[in-house]
Formats: C-alpha cells, structure tokens, sequence
C-alpha cells in the first residue's frame, strides 16, 4: 500500500500552507492556493478521545482525537490510530491513514 | 453615541420547559422585562432576538417578529442575530447599538433556546453547526472534544490538574443552589465530580453544562428618558464584539480565545476601566475548563493561574474577584441563544443589590459570552449609575 498522502492547499504568493477550505490565503488574501502534497510528520498539540459522538460519528464508537502541529508549520485536527494511552501533548506523530480527506495519525 | 441604560430585566427559570413553545418562553421573558422598565411597550422601537438552534430542534423560525406579534408591540423591526453560543450577547449589543446611535429610544434584547426534548445526541450534533465543520468537524469533534483538546493545552502548560478544575465546578454548583432560576446546583465533592462518566478527556460529566430550555430579555433606554423608569437604570459603560477563529488550526494557541482578549481590551477602553475595577463577572463557563481560560483572557486572573485561585478560593463570593455568582452556565444551564442575557439578568441583580447570591456592594460587573470555537465574543461592563 502506498504511504497515504496529505494534500493540502499552499498560498502561490506568500508560501503559507493552508489547512482550512478557504478560497482566500489567510495571510495575504490571494486566491492563488493550490494543492501541495505536505509531509504528515510532526507533534501532538493537544488530544482528547471523544466518548460521547454526535449522531453522524456513531458507527466510531469513542474517537481518539490528535491535533497536530505538522514540520512544516501548519496545524491539522485529525483522529489517531495507536492506543490511546499513548496520546500525550509533544509526542511525535506520523500521518499513519486518511479516512476520507480526515488525517489519521500513528 | 448616546448613553444607554439597562431599564429593565426579565427571564424564565433555565430548566426543561417541555410543553412551552420557544416563543412562549421568549414573550413571557420580554414581557416581564418591560414590566420591569415601567416604560409602556407602544415605545419600544426595536427587537433584536438571539437564538441559535431553533431551526434543527424545534423547526421553527422568524422567532423576533413572532415573539413582537406575541407581545403586541409596534410594527417595528425585528431582527433574529445569530453567533452560535454568543447569541445573546450580540443581541444585546445590537440592541445597544440601535438606541446608542439614536434608531430608537427604547429597543428590546430578548434570546432564547429550546433544546432538552430533543436527546444528548441531537443537540451535539445541532451545536455542532458552530463548528466549521469542512476543517475540524470531519474528524468526530464535538464541543466537549474541543475543551477536552483545551484542558490538555492548559494542563500541559501549566500544570493544571483535576483538583484544581474541581473547585471551579464546585463552586458554580454551589452558587447555583442559591439562585432560583438554575437548573442544576448541587453540593458537590471533589470524589462524586472525578468518579462521573468520561465524556472527552479529560471531560467528565460534571464538567459540562446541562442541556436547557430558556429565555432572558432586557430593556434598554437612552439616558435622557431616565425619569420614565421605575427603577435606577443600570449603565453600559462598555459593550464589545468581536470575532476570533472558528477552528482549532486558526488558534495560535489552545489555552487563549483572541475574540475573548480583543473584546476586553476594546470593553476596559470604552468604560476607562481596569481588570482591578470589575467587583463581579459572568462569564462562559460551558465547560468547567472554559471558566479557566476565560478568567485569564479576561484580566482577571493572571495567565496560567485560572484554575490554581478557583482552588484558592479567591472567585468565590467574598473572595477577591467573584465569578459567576449566579452558577454560571455549568450550574444556571445553557440555553444557548438566551444566555448572554441571561448573564445580564444576573448582574443587572447584582448592581440593584437584589441578588439571592449578593457581592457585597457590587458597582461594576461584567459579562462575557462566547461561541463556536472562540469565533464570536462579546463583553459588557455595566455600571451602576451612583459608582
């Protein structure tokens, strides 16, 4: 299986990479963003495992959740697929999956 | 601008309402506020509504003019605001605005929400839409998610732990067995609070917000009609809004809303106050965690320390900055869309000395609502009028 690849969107003006659907560049307001393939490495900012899912995330069961400051300096809220005891804030992560266009971290 | 006085408050209990309609609970909220102003409700020259959800959980909306229609005033505008959990407060602002800058000399602020018959997990996913939901709602998170997410920031930081976000729940519990308008106060201890269900860790049960039902209102007046009230008006000495980020990835950090530190920067400025000068606050303690941080974006308590003096004591009643002596939203209930008012019901009750959990000699106290992720803010400071 090919390693998963995360795309997103960096600003052809001012090479800041935006992880939001956004039509505007947050930084400078250009509407040149264009798909960019961004390495999934990085650290845990913060995490929680949500145990009580709203209707559409049932199926889940409890979610661990792990947002994730990426190298190369953007932040991204994705799930995380080891055991979740192993969820702490600093701990380096991978992009391990991506379920649908949600990164899922190892 | 004009001068603006709070002339009169009125709101229903916060608690299941289940065979009201949402628009019963908002008129009957807005009829006791004009009661209370004593001015006549043919003068009334605008309403601004707050609500959230109405239309996911109780299928109805147009709620402002419906509850003006209800409440028989003039044919004036009626305008619904909506800011997710800041509902209320932007309606207040936006009434403030209308008479400030002299639309009208009278306009009504009402807000209310219907949501306990709907089920726990209708209402996360309606509260949900205050996420955006293409970025950070994909993943499965919820608001509980999203504070558990701000806990661990906060813990990781500074060391905050259990015991210490523990006194915050105990405390808003504790005051809302004083306030008869609540619908959950409790005397809690530390064990019964960490032995309750894990909702998003480091979440747990009593760490949240019950699901409510409810309506606030307040009557505002220019200052030049003060000799129609029958009470002393309560000043607006500052009423800020703001917008911040409205997902996680915006945030430069977890443990701070910017629209919360923008919106009381611009509120001490209007009113020519300081953090040192608030006797009392009501603020957006949705989850117990959320009491923390917003304490610190406020200026009232120093950055990091929000749950270390809730552990001190020193935001309990008599102590050195009171917060939510009404119970707050953990304890009062949130029914989102009349919250913000809500919370200028409470003061309003402080400043008029009236209150069932009175700060001694309250003069200035200050609110401040908050929604989606930190993407809408506002904070009022009001003002008795002899201070």
């Amino acid at each position: 299986m090919p390693d998963p690849t995360l795309t997103l969107r960096r600003c052809e003006v001012c090479a800041t990479i935006e992880p939001a659907a956004r039509v505007f560049c947050a930084q400078c307001g250009s509407d040149r963003l264009v798909p960019e393939a961004i390495p999934g490495d990085g650290a845990i900012v913060s995490w929680t495992i949500v145990r009580r899912p709203a209707a559409a995330f049932r199926d889940l069961g409890a979610i661990p959740i792990a947002v994730a400051r990426l190298d190369a300096g953007v932040t991204v809220t994705g799930r995380f697929a080891g055991d979740p005891v192993a969820l702490a804030v600093g701990r380096r992560v991978t992009l391990h999956a991506l379920d649908g266009d949600v990164p899922v971290f190892g | 601008m004009r001068q603006v006085l709070v002339a009169g408050i009125g709101s229903t209990s916060f608690r299941r309402h289940d065979t009201v309609p949402i628009e019963t609970l908002a008129a009957r909220a807005a009829d006791a506020a004009i009661r209370d102003s004593g001015l006549d409700r043919s003068q009334v020259g605008a309403l601004y509504f707050g609500n959230f959800v109405s239309g996911p959980l109780t299928g109805q909306e147009v709620l402002a003019g419906m509850v003006a229609d209800e409440l028989g005033l003039p044919q004036i505008p009626c305008t619904k605001v909506e800011g997710a959990c800041a509902s209320g407060g932007i309606a207040f602002r936006h009434a403030m605005l209308a008479v400030a800058t002299g639309q009208c000399d009278v306009a009504i602020a009402a807000g209310a929400e219907k949501m306990a018959h709907a089920g726990t997990a209708a209402v996360t996913s309606a509260l949900n839409c205050a996420m955006d939901n293409l970025s950070d709602g994909k993943s499965g998170l919820t608001f509980p998610g999203f504070f558990g997410l701000v806990w661990n920031a906060h813990a990781a930081l500074y060391g905050t732990n259990r015991e210490q976000v523990s006194a915050v729940v105990r405390k808003n519990k504790a005051n809302g067995l004083l306030n008869p308008l609540a619908q959950m106060g409790a005397a809690l201890d530390d064990a019964t609070i960490a032995g309750s269900a894990q909702i998003c860790d480091p979440l747990q049960l009593f760490d949240c917000c019950p699901i409510s039902d409810g309506a606030a209102a307040a009557v505002l007046v220019a200052a030049d009609r003060i000799g129609d009230l029958t009470r002393p008006g309560i000043a607006i000495a500052a009423s800020a809004q703001t917008r911040g980020t409205p997902r996680v990835s915006g945030m430069s950090e977890l443990t701070s809303f910017r629209a919360t530190v923008d919106a009381a920067r611009i509120a001490y400025e209007q009113a020519g106050l300081s953090p040192a000068d608030i006797d009392l606050c009501e603020l957006h303690d949705c989850f117990s965690i959320a009491e923390v941080i917003d304490s610190e974006d406020l200026g009232l308590v120093p950055r990091g320390k929000g749950a270390v003096w809730a552990a001190e004591g020193r935001t309990l009643v008599g102590g050195q900055i009171p917060i939510n002596p009404g119970g707050g939203l953990l304890a009062k209930g949130h029914p989102v869309g009349a919250t913000g008012l809500g919370q200028v019901y409470e003061v309003v009750k402080q400043l008029r000395g009236e209150h069932p959990n009175q700060v001694a000699d309250a003069a200035i106290g200050m609110t401040h609502n908050l929604g989606g992720a930190g993407v809408a803010c506002t904070v009022n400071i009001l003002r008795r009028l002899d201070a």
